[in-house]
């Protein structure tokens, strides 16, 4: 059995997806794949059982899903942070151990998700490199890389993980820094021993959430357009400015949420006039009828949120700062990113991945 | 006329006209009969045997005919049968009076949209919702329930609003009358552009009269109404002009009031008179209704007040309104006729104690004047004042003199009864100077308008084909701005004068480019996040050598990253120097009721602090580029003056023509702006030193 530690040493990099993405590349090789994260940070609950709900999702997509109580033994609750703090007994390695016993139980490959960053679950034993050290296996790094910096925290990774550092994978570049990455950044690892392993390019898809999502992280009550909750949000926009100018300024960006008072209905009419997903009321303001009929018109929900435009905002930054793989089609443009742009045959093989004759 | 039916009927139903007097369908069903429409009347109710002695039926399918026209004042949510019945009678129009559709909410857009699609399946033409109906008084035509009828008159009123259109419809009947009125409601079949192509074809009107919030499809009514001012003109009052008006708009009818350059633009290009308030929308109706138009300028005034006259002359040099140089042979047959004291000269002051006579013989004078193409009569009423028989004198002289005449009787309970008098009578009366000097302006306006050539835009040579590829690209890559260089070679591909340049990711590829280039050169920060570039410091200028570039390209790249951490930066366009000039401002603004505007203004202060900028509609030609570059109130700096050359105005012409061509040929450029567009002297040419093109987000 082979041991895949994916890790990062930012948070917000990409993980899930490229593990969705390899796992996929794996089964299609005809490996019996498991999947395991032994610190989530987002509590949900499947089965009776508190779990991590992007680790539930990729495990409740294997062929042979393994049980949900070993996918993810460590759950940052609030009550893991107070125990852990109090010094009362939490889950800890002793567990993750069990745990991954259990998922690697008769597999040929495991795919591990280490913590967001390398700091992350320190305090529980079970840090990127705590790991690496407890299972086993060799290192895949996901970074998102900038041209305004020299790749430092890559070769400080690499200097803590020694030979087990497969390689880098370059994600969520955007399309400005894309050469400067593929003709510098790159080469330069290179001549530092260390293998960079193709660069994918930001899509907007992949960090789009659903009308849906952004509903459950506000609360509130939908006006109009309830057969739209699961289209996608791919960024969101202020709206406090004049008609016009807004116009112009919510043109620049297609499929958003748009943020603006009940009582504004001179900017959601202009939002309307653009490509918008949903437009989130601020200060439970109700909006006019005539601008609702407009917006039931175009199928474009109105959400009621109490919160007031600043309170909104926070919100949604921090739910567009994580990217889920829950929506639509979402998975697959992953894995298809995935496969057009790295060679994955030299990845499995730096990772230490047998294939099937 | 495709609106017969609607605006001359020959039979009307009214569905929902109640047994008892009172709501709204017993309304209409009693207007049309105390107008004495014409035609058969039939009311439709199926609880009724018979509507104020008249026998009723229980449907559309029992009436003995096919009504031309069906008033429907039901509930909203039973609408949709009734046009269904309608369309499958064959009933050719219908007015929908019912509130409850696109104006209440979800349910209302659904209603809505059913009966729009029910009637057009049938070719059924709908007036409405939501509105108060239509009166046309010279057909007997009354099918509203405003509960007034007005006059025959020779104003056509078309409102948005019909809670103003009662207020219109109570002052004509104090005035002149009308000679049609639509309440409008929520547009959701015929819109103001199908009125007033019918208007115009109404021999009875004289001119159209109009309150819009919004306007449905503005490149049809652009058309419409430039075609209707050849023969009609039009007034317009557009509600919604300030940033809380618009805001109001969008409340009250779930549209965008649009932006209030876009509106002035599309005016202008339309031709229409656009009335700042209600009183000057009347006014300005009142004097095209009783007026010529006059065929020249020049203005005389008769007045038995020298105040007046001074705040008339000033209000005239506000409009533009030329005052007339009277002819000697005039000032001579005044002298014969008026008292020593007299001013003899315009304005002619008759002084206080001027009796009807005496304005009579005045207005008659000046008239034959050949330099006098229009008179404005004033008056205060003074103790020896007679403004009844004066109104009645002047109306007299008035209509002898066959020249635009307007008055004002300045004052209230005096002059009050005087003023309906010369209304009714067909001389306009104001109770202000201001007022009928506006009035008049916009009759001399109108007249340069109507006799307006048509304009067909210009044809250049332009590869689309490269500006094509460019776009298509960038939106693949899910750009909303397209980069810097490829925003210079669409300037290129379109005629317009761009520097030699190329964006450097590297400091190498920077030190290539400006090799290849030749020194000196600018640096610019590239990055679609930053958009003034010079806010930031991000323009380095006049780079003589390798040394200052490097050193230049740090400067510019820390700066960026400094400021904007979170912008996407490409590196930096290296370009050539432009040649100092006077710097002006090319942009567009695409508006969504009427489509692409072209902007200039002069750069730096002059737009950004005294917002003197001026818009057209796309696409425009040449002399109407050079007008747009005239009406700047900083124009006289680019004619040139103290001992500055004259600019290169038609470099700058030719740019704006160019511009427009471009976003009218590609609908996916949602932004552009040539920030500076450099200008040499005359016949030296103009460089867009700087141009950002934006497509937005795909």
């Amino acid at each position: 059995m082979q041991t895949i530690i994916v890790a990062s040493t930012r948070r917000y990099s990409g993980k899930t997806g490229v593990c969705v993405a390899l796992i996929d590349e794996l089964i299609r090789r005809g490996l019996d794949v498991g999947y395991f994260k032994p610190y989530g940070g987002m509590p949900t609950e499947v089965d009776g059982v508190v779990t991590d709900r992007d680790a539930a999702f990729i495990n409740g997509w294997l062929k042979r899903p393994a049980p949900v109580a070993s996918v993810c033994p460590i759950v940052r609750t609030r009550s893991y942070v107070e125990d852990l703090l109090a010094g009362d007994p939490v889950p800890g390695v002793a567990e993750v151990t069990a745990a991954f016993d259990v998922v690697s139980k008769d597999r040929d490959v495991v795919v591990v998700e280490a913590p967001s960053d390398l700091e992350q679950g320190a305090g529980s034993g079970v840090s990127a490199t705590q790991l690496l050290a407890l299972l086993g296996g060799r290192v895949l790094l996901v970074e998102t890389a900038s041209a305004a910096e020299p790749p430092d925290r890559v070769l400080h990774a690499a200097s803590l993980l020694g030979s087990a550092l497969a390689g880098v994978i370059h994600n969520r570049v955007v399309d400005a820094e894309r050469p400067m990455i593929t003709t510098r950044v790159v080469p330069f690892l290179a001549s530092r021993g260390i293998t960079s392993f193709g660069v994918l390019q930001h899509d907007p898809l992949l960090s789009s959430v659903t009308v849906r999502e952004i509903i459950d992280e506000l609360g509130g009550t939908v006006l109009c357009g309830e057969d739209h909750l699961d289209d996608l949000v791919e960024s969101f926009m202020v709206g406090a400015m004049g008609q016009e100018k807004a116009l112009r300024f919510f043109r620049r960006k297609a499929r958003k949420a748009v943020v603006t008072g009940g009582d504004r209905a001179d900017v959601q009419m202009a939002a309307l006039e653009t490509s918008t997903s949903v437009l989130v009321l601020t200060g439970n303001q109700s909006p006019s009828p005539a601008v609702m009929g407009r917006a039931c018109d175009l199928g474009v929900p109105m959400v009621l949120v109490d919160s007031d435009t600043l309170g909104a905002v926070e919100h949604l930054d921090l739910l567009f700062g994580h990217v889920r793989l829950h929506g639509p089609g979402k998975a697959d443009r992953m894995r298809q990113m995935f496969s057009e742009q790295v060679p994955v045959d030299a990845l499995l093989g730096a990772l230490g991945v047998t294939q099937p004759a | 006329m495709g609106l017969d039916s609607l605006l001359s009927p020959r039979s009307i139903a009214v569905v929902g006209a109640g047994r008892e007097p009172g709501g709204v369908g017993r309304s209409v069903f009693d207007s049309l009969l105390s107008a004495r429409f014409p035609g058969p009347v039939w009311p439709v109710n199926p609880r009724a045997d018979e509507v104020a002695g008249h026998p009723c039926f229980a449907d559309i399918a029992s009436l003995p005919g096919v009504p031309d026209l069906v008033v429907i004042a039901v509930p909203a949510r039973v609408v949709p049968p009734v046009i269904e019945a309608c369309g499958a009678a064959g009933v050719p129009s219908a007015i929908v009076l019912s509130a409850g559709f696109k104006e209440a909410g979800a349910a209302g857009v659904a209603l809505e949209r059913a009966i729009v699609k029910e009637a057009s399946e049938h070719g059924l033409r709908l007036l409405g919702p939501n509105c108060l109906g239509l009166i046309v008084p010279g057909h007997h035509l009354n099918a509203s329930f405003a509960g007034v009828m007005p006059s025959e008159g020779s104003i056509a009123v078309i409102t948005q609003s019909g809670a103003l259109g009662t207020a219109i419809l109570d002052w004509a009947r104090s005035r002149g009358g009308l000679s049609g009125f639509v309440s409008l409601g929520n547009r959701a079949d015929l819109s103001e552009s199908d009125f007033v192509d019918a208007f115009n074809a109404d021999p009875a009107t004289r001119v159209i009269a109009g309150y819009l919030e919004s306007i449905v499809d503005g490149p049809r009514f652009v058309r419409t109404a430039r075609e209707c001012v050849r023969t009609t003109p039009i007034v317009l009052l557009k509600a919604g002009a300030s940033e809380a008006g618009a805001r109001a708009v969008s409340s009250h009818t779930g549209s965008l009031a649009g932006s209030d350059a876009a509106y002035e633009a599309a005016f202008a290009a339309a031709g229409v008179l656009r009335a700042r308030d209600t009183e000057e929308l009347f006014g300005m109706s009142e004097a095209f209704a009783h007026q010529p138009v006059p065929c020249g300028t020049g203005l005389a005034i008769v007045t038995n007040a020298g105040g007046p006259a001074v705040m008339a002359t000033d209000a005239c040099a506000r409009a533009g309104v030329a005052l007339a140089s009277l002819m000697p042979e005039t000032v001579d047959a005044l002298r014969a006729v008026l008292p020593p004291a007299s001013a003899l000269y315009n304005p002619v002051d008759l002084l206080g104690d001027a009796g009807p006579e005496m304005y009579a013989d005045a207005v008659r004078i000046v008239s034959r004047d050949p330099g006098v193409h229009s008179v404005l009569v004033l008056l205060t009423p003074q103790a020896p004042t007679l403004p009844m028989e004066t109104a009645n004198a002047v109306l007299a002289a008035a209509e002898a003199s066959k020249i635009t005449t307007l008055a004002c009787f300045m004052g209230e309970i005096a002059v009050d009864e005087a003023r309906r008098v010369l209304t009714r009578g067909g001389v306009p009366a104001f109770r202000y100077p201001e007022r009928a000097i506006d009035a008049l302006a916009g009759m001399e306006r109108y007249r340069t308008l109507s006799a307006r050539p048509a304009v067909e835009p210009p044809a250049i040579d332009a590869d689309r084909a490269t500006v094509t590829v460019i776009l298509k690209e960038a939106r693949e890559a899910h750009r909303p701005f397209v980069l810097e260089e490829h925003a210079s070679d669409i300037a290129r591909a379109y005629g317009i004068p761009v520097p030699r340049g190329a964006v450097a990711a590297d400091r190498a590829a920077a030190l290539a480019a400006a090799h290849d280039i030749g020194y000196p050169v600018a640096l610019k920060i590239a990055s679609p996040d930053i958009l003034h570039k010079s806010d930031i410091g991000g323009i380095i200028l006049a780079i003589e050598d390798d040394a200052t570039l490097l050193r230049a390209w740090d400067t510019v790249l820390d700066r960026a990253h400094r400021r904007m951490p979170d912008a996407a930066i490409w590196g930096a366009m290296v370009q050539q120097m432009v040649p100092p000039g006077r710097e002006v401002i090319v942009g567009i603004e695409r508006d969504p009721t009427f489509g692409p505007l072209v902007m200039f203004g002069l750069g730096g202060i002059y737009v950004e602090l005294l917002k003197d900028v001026t818009f057209r509609l796309a696409p425009l030609d040449h002399a109407e580029a050079l007008r747009m570059i005239e009406s700047i109130h900083a124009a006289g700096l680019l004619r040139g003056m103290r001992g500055a050359k004259p600019a290169d105005v038609d470099a700058v012409a030719d740019v704006l023509v160019r511009v427009s061509l471009l976003v009218m040929d590609f609908p996916e450029i949602v932004e552009l702006d040539i920030n500076p567009l450099v200008v040499a002297d005359r016949g030296l040419g103009a460089v867009a030193a700087d141009i950002r093109i934006g497509i937005g987000g795909s």
